[in-house]
C-alpha cells in the first residue's frame, strides 16, 4: 500500500479511529489497552505490508522472531562470550536473509563474469521483499543495543512486533533505534491534540514533496535518462538536477508522511532530512540526509571500526568501508558502490583536515539571508551532490559514463522535446522553488509545517493549508510512481 | 480527540466544498461536449442520419448538404468506443433515424476511447455519462487541472468559441488547421499524422472491433443503414502510410459487412481532392467538407440508403 494512494487514504481513518476510539472507550483497564494497542498496531502493520505480497509477511514475522528471541537469549547469557555469540548469530540470520534476497544473485552473477561460468542454475531470482533493508537494519540495532547494555530485552513479544512492524515506517524508514522507538511501544499512549495536529502538517507538506515536487520531476527524469544518447548536453544537466530534487521530495517527502502518520498514533519517529541542500559542504549534507541510515552506519560501524581516533591510514579505510557498505546497502549494482566510493573521496579531505564538523549549525543563523560565501559553498555542495545522483540513477556505470559525457557536449535544448515546453515546465520550477524557499525559511524548524513555524493569523494558516491541498490536487500526479526507496 | 477530527473534517470539508463550487462553475461553462450533447438532446426524434467519428468527421462532413435531417456527433479525438456507446444510448431514442454514418480512418481501430486530447475521457464522462459506474479522477472536471484552468479563463474573459454549428459541424470554427496556403508542408504533416497511428496493443484493437460489431448488431436489429466511410485523406499521408495495416483495416471491415446485411463500405480514401480542400493531411477544410459531403450524399441517394 502506497501512502500516496487511495487505498492509504481509506486505511488510514479506519485505523485511527479504531486505535483511539475502539481501545481508548470500550477498555478500562490501562494494561489491556497498552496490549491492544500494540496488537492492533501489528494486526494494521500486516495488512498494510501484505496488500503488497503476504507471502513476505512470514519472513518479516520469523525476523522479528528470532530477534526478540534473540534479545531474551542476550539478556539471560551468563557470560560476555555467551551473550556475544548469540547476537552474532542474530547478526548473521538477519544479514544473510538480507544477502540471499538482495544480494546473492548479484555476486553469483559478478563470479560467473570473472570465471566466465555459466549461472544456470545457480541464480534464485526472488523478488526483493519491500522495505528488507530497513528493517533488518532495525532488528539488528535492537540485538546489538541490548549486547551493548543500552536497553533491556523485553519480554513483550507483541510490542516487539509493533516496533519492527509498524506501519509509517516499515518500508522505507526512518530506521529507528530500539532505544528511541520500543520503549514507546511498552506504555500506553495518550492522544495529544498538539502532537496529532504537527502530525496531520507534517503528511501534507510531505504528500506536497512527493505528489507534486518528486512526481512531476519523474515524468522529465524518466523520459530524458531512457533517452539520454539522444539528449543534447543541457538536457541531461536539466534532467541531473530534476533528479536531484526528485530523490529528495520522493524520500524526504515519504520520511514526513511516515513521521507524521506515526505521530497520529502517538508515536514520535526520529527526524530523517534536516534540509539537505543548504549544507555548506559535503560533511555536512550527510549529517542532514537520510540521517537514521548515516547515524546507524555511524553508531553500529564506523565507530566500532575504531571511527576518527585512530591512526590516518585507519580512517581513510573505516571512511571507505562506511561510505561502500552504505552506497551496497541501496542495491546489488556497482553503480551504488561507485556512488559510495564518490562521496568518501570527497569527505575524505575533510575528515584528513579535521574539518568535517566544522558546520554543525543550520547556514545562516540569525538572518534572513546567506552571505554571498555560503551561498557558493551551498551551490557547490549542491553541484557535487548533483554528480552523485548521475551515478545513483545510472543503471550501470557504462551509462553513467555515458552520460557524463553527453552533459559535456553542451548544445540547445531539442524543441520539439514535450516536455520542454514553457506550459509543462513553468509548474515544475515554481514548485521547486516553493519547496525551497519554504523550506528555508524554516529550517530551524523541527519540519517544515512545525507549529512554532506559523505564528500568522489561523484562518491564513488555514487559508494555506486549504491551498497546499488543491495544489496537491490540481498538480499533482496520482497513481505515478512509487517511493524510489522501496526499492532499497 | 473529538476536536481534532471535528477540525480536520471542517478543513477537509471546507476543501470539499471549493472543490465542488470550482467544479459546479466549471462544469457550467460552455464546451463541445456539453454542446454536442445537449444537440442530440434536442433533436434526437427528429434525426434521420447520424454522423459519428472523430476529427476528420466533424471538420470533414458537413450536415447540411444532405437531403435527410442529419446531425454531426462526432468530436476530436473520439475513438469508436465512444461511438459504440452513442448508438447504445440513443438508437432506441431516435425513432426517425434511417442510417449512421461511421467513419474509420487509418487509426481508428488502433487509437483508444479517447485519443489526442488530455481530457478527453473526462470529459466523455462527466458530460456524456460515458463509463458512469466507474470512479475515477476522470469523473470530475475538478482534478483536471488544464480543463479547469482553460474554462475559468475562457468564462473571465466572456470568449466562448462556436464549437460546431446547429447540425454539429464544426465548420469555419475550425480555424486552427484551415488550408494554410502555398508552401505548406504535407508531407512533414503527414509524417507527424500518421506516428502513434497505429499501435502494438492488441487489447485495445480487441477493443475497437468489438465496438465496431456491437454498432452494426444494433443498427441491425434497430433496422438502422450502417454506412461505414473511409474520409478522403491527402495524398501526402497515403504516400507515407502502411498497407498491412490498411490491409488488417480492410479484412475487418469485410468480415463486418459479410455479417451484417445492413452495413455497407464505402471507401473515399484516395478520392481525388484539390490540394486547397485540405486543412492538413487528414483533415478537409470547410472546402473539402463541401466537396465530400455533397459527393456522400449523392452516393447515398444513388445507392438507395434512404428508404423514404
Amino acid at each position: 500500500m502506497l501512502f500516496n494512494s487511495i487505498q492509504f487514504a481509506i486505511f488510514l481513518p479506519i485505523v485511527f479511529l479504531l486505535y483511539w476510539y475502539v481501545f481508548d472507550c470500550f477498555i478500562s483497564k490501562s494494561e489491556w489497552q497498552l496490549r491492544l494497542q500494540n496488537a492492533f498496531i501489528v494486526v494494521a502493520s500486516y495488512v498494510f505490508y501484505g496488500w503488497w505480497d503476504w507471502r513476505f509477511l512470514l519472513l518479516i514475522a520469523f525476523t522479528s522472531f528470532c530477534s526478540w528471541g534473540s534479545g531474551l537469549l542476550i539478556g539471560k547469557a551468563e557470560t560476555k562470550n555467551r551473550a556475544k555469540t548469540w547476537t552474532t548469530l542474530n547478526i548473521v540470520l538477519n544479514l544473510g536473509i538480507l544477502a540471499m534476497f538482495k544480494y546473492y544473485d548479484f555476486f553469483v552473477t559478478e563470479f560467473a563474469q570473472l570465471f566466465h561460468i555459466s549461472t544456470d542454475g545457480l541464480l534464485l531470482k526472488v523478488i526483493l521483499p519491500v522495505g528488507i533493508s530497513f528493517y533488518t537494519f532495525q532488528a539488528l540495532s535492537y540485538s546489538i543495543d541490548v549486547y551493548r547494555g543500552k536497553i533491556e530485552p523485553t519480554r513483550d513479544i507483541v510490542a516487539f512486533f509493533a516496533f519492527i512492524s509498524f506501519f509509517p515506517q516499515l518500508v522505507a524508514g526512518p530506521i529507528e533505534r530500539a532505544t528511541n522507538l520500543l520503549p514507546q511501544f511498552l506504555k500506553r499512549r495518550e492522544f495529544d491534540y498538539d502532537t496529532a495536529v504537527d502530525g496531520m502538517r507534517q503528511i501534507l507538506w510531505g504528500l506536497f514533496k512527493k505528489i507534486v515536487v518528486a512526481d512531476n520531476c519523474a515524468m522529465f527524469v524518466d523520459e530524458v535518462f531512457s533517452t539520454y544518447t539522444g539528449q543534447s548536453g543541457s538536457a541531461l544537466l536539466l534532467a541531473a538536477i530534476f533528479f536531484t530534487f526528485q530523490i529528495y521530495g520522493d524520500f524526504s517527502g515519504y520520511s514526513d508522511i511516515a513521521i507524521g502518520t506515526a505521530k497520529l498514533f502517538g508515536i514520535k519517529l526520529m527526524r530523517n532530512f534536516n534540509v539537505p541542500y543548504f549544507s555548506r559542504d559535503i560533511a555536512e549534507f550527510w549529517r542532514r540526509w537520510h540521517i537514521s541510515l548515516t547515524t546507524w552506519f555511524r553508531d553500529y560501524v564506523y565507530i566500532p571500526l575504531g571511527g576518527s581516533r585512530v591512526s590516518k591510514a585507519k580512517v581513510i579505510r573505516n571512511t571507505f568501508i562506511i561510505f561502500l557498505v552504505s552506497g551496497f546497502w541501496h542495491g546489488a549494482n556497482w553503480t551504488f558502490i561507485a556512488w559510495g566510493a564518490y562521496h568518501a573521496i570527497l569527505f575524505l579531505p575533510l575528515i584528513l583536515t579535521g574539518k568535517n564538523r566544522k558546520y554543525t549549525n543550520q547556514v545562516a543563523e540569525g538572518r534572513i539571508l546567506p552571505t554571498i560565501r555560503e551561498s557558493g559553498q551551498m551551490l557547490l555542495t549542491f553541484f557535487l551532490a548533483v554528480i552523485g545522483w548521475i551515478i545513483f540513477r545510472a543503471e550501470s556505470i557504462g551509462q553513467a559514463w555515458e552520460y557524463f559525457q553527453g552533459m559535456l557536449q553542451f548544445g540547445t535544448i531539442r524543441a520539439s522535446y514535450r516536455f520542454f515546453t514553457w506550459s509543462e515546465m513553468w509548474p515544475m520550477n515554481i514548485f521547486i522553488i516553493f519547496m525551497l524557499s519554504v523550506e528555508w525559511f524554516t529550517r530551524n524548524r523541527e519540519h517544515t509545517f512545525a507549529l512554532q513555524s506559523f505564528s500568522i493569523n489561523k484562518w491564513m494558516r488555514r487559508a494555506f493549508y486549504i491551498a497546499v491541498v488543491l495544489i496537491i490536487i490540481w498538480y499533482g500526479r496520482f497513481g505515478f510512481n512509487q517511493f524510489i526507496y522501496f526499492q532499497f | 480527540m473529538k476536536r481534532f477530527i471535528i477540525k480536520t473534517l471542517i478543513i477537509f470539508l471546507f476543501a470539499l466544498v471549493i472543490a465542488i463550487v470550482i467544479e459546479f462553475v466549471v462544469r457550467g461553462v460552455p464546451n463541445p461536449y456539453r454542446y454536442k450533447i445537449s444537440l442530440i438532446e434536442k433533436q434526437k426524434e427528429d434525426v434521420q442520419l447520424l454522423i459519428l467519428g472523430s476529427s476528420t468527421a466533424y471538420n470533414g462532413i458537413n450536415p447540411s448538404f444532405f437531403d435527410k435531417k442529419a446531425l454531426n456527433m462526432s468530436l476530436g479525438g473520439q475513438g469508436i468506443m465512444i461511438d459504440a456507446f452513442l448508438v447504445n444510448r440513443y438508437l432506441h431514442q431516435m425513432p426517425n433515424l434511417e442510417a449512421i454514418i461511421l467513419p474509420i480512418g487509418y487509426g481508428t481501430l488502433f487509437l483508444p476511447d479517447v485519443f489526442g486530447f488530455p481530457d478527453g475521457l473526462m470529459s466523455y464522462r462527466v458530460y456524456y455519462k460515458y463509463d458512469p459506474n466507474c470512479f475515477s479522477f476522470d469523473s470530475y472536471e475538478f482534478f483536471h487541472r488544464h480543463s479547469v484552468r482553460v474554462k475559468l479563463e475562457r468564462m473571465l474573459r466572456g470568449d466562448i468559441p462556436q464549437f460546431a454549428d446547429s447540425l454539429g459541424f464544426h465548420g469555419e470554427n475550425f480555424i486552427g488547421i484551415n488550408f494554410k496556403g502555398e508552401g505548406f508542408d504535407f508531407y512533414l504533416e503527414a509524417e507527424n499524422a500518421i506516428n502513434g497511428m497505429t499501435t502494438k496493443d492488441h487489447n485495445l484493437i480487441d477493443k475497437n472491433i468489438k465496438a465496431l460489431h456491437q454498432i452494426a448488431e444494433l443498427s441491425e436489429k434497430a433496422n438502422v443503414k450502417l454506412v461505414i466511410v473511409s474520409i478522403p485523406f491527402h495524398k501526402s499521408f497515403r504516400d507515407l502510410d502502411s498497407p498491412t495495416q490498411w490491409s488488417f483495416i480492410d479484412s475487418v471491415i469485410d468480415s463486418v459487412i459479410k455479417q451484417y446485411d445492413n452495413s455497407l463500405y464505402l471507401n473515399y480514401y484516395s478520392t481525388a481532392i484539390p490540394d486547397t480542400c485540405y486543412a492538413n493531411p487528414s483533415h478537409l477544410n470547410i472546402y473539402g467538407a463541401e466537396l465530400f459531403s455533397k459527393m456522400l450524399a449523392h452516393d447515398l441517394d444513388s445507392i438507395g440508403v434512404f428508404q423514404h
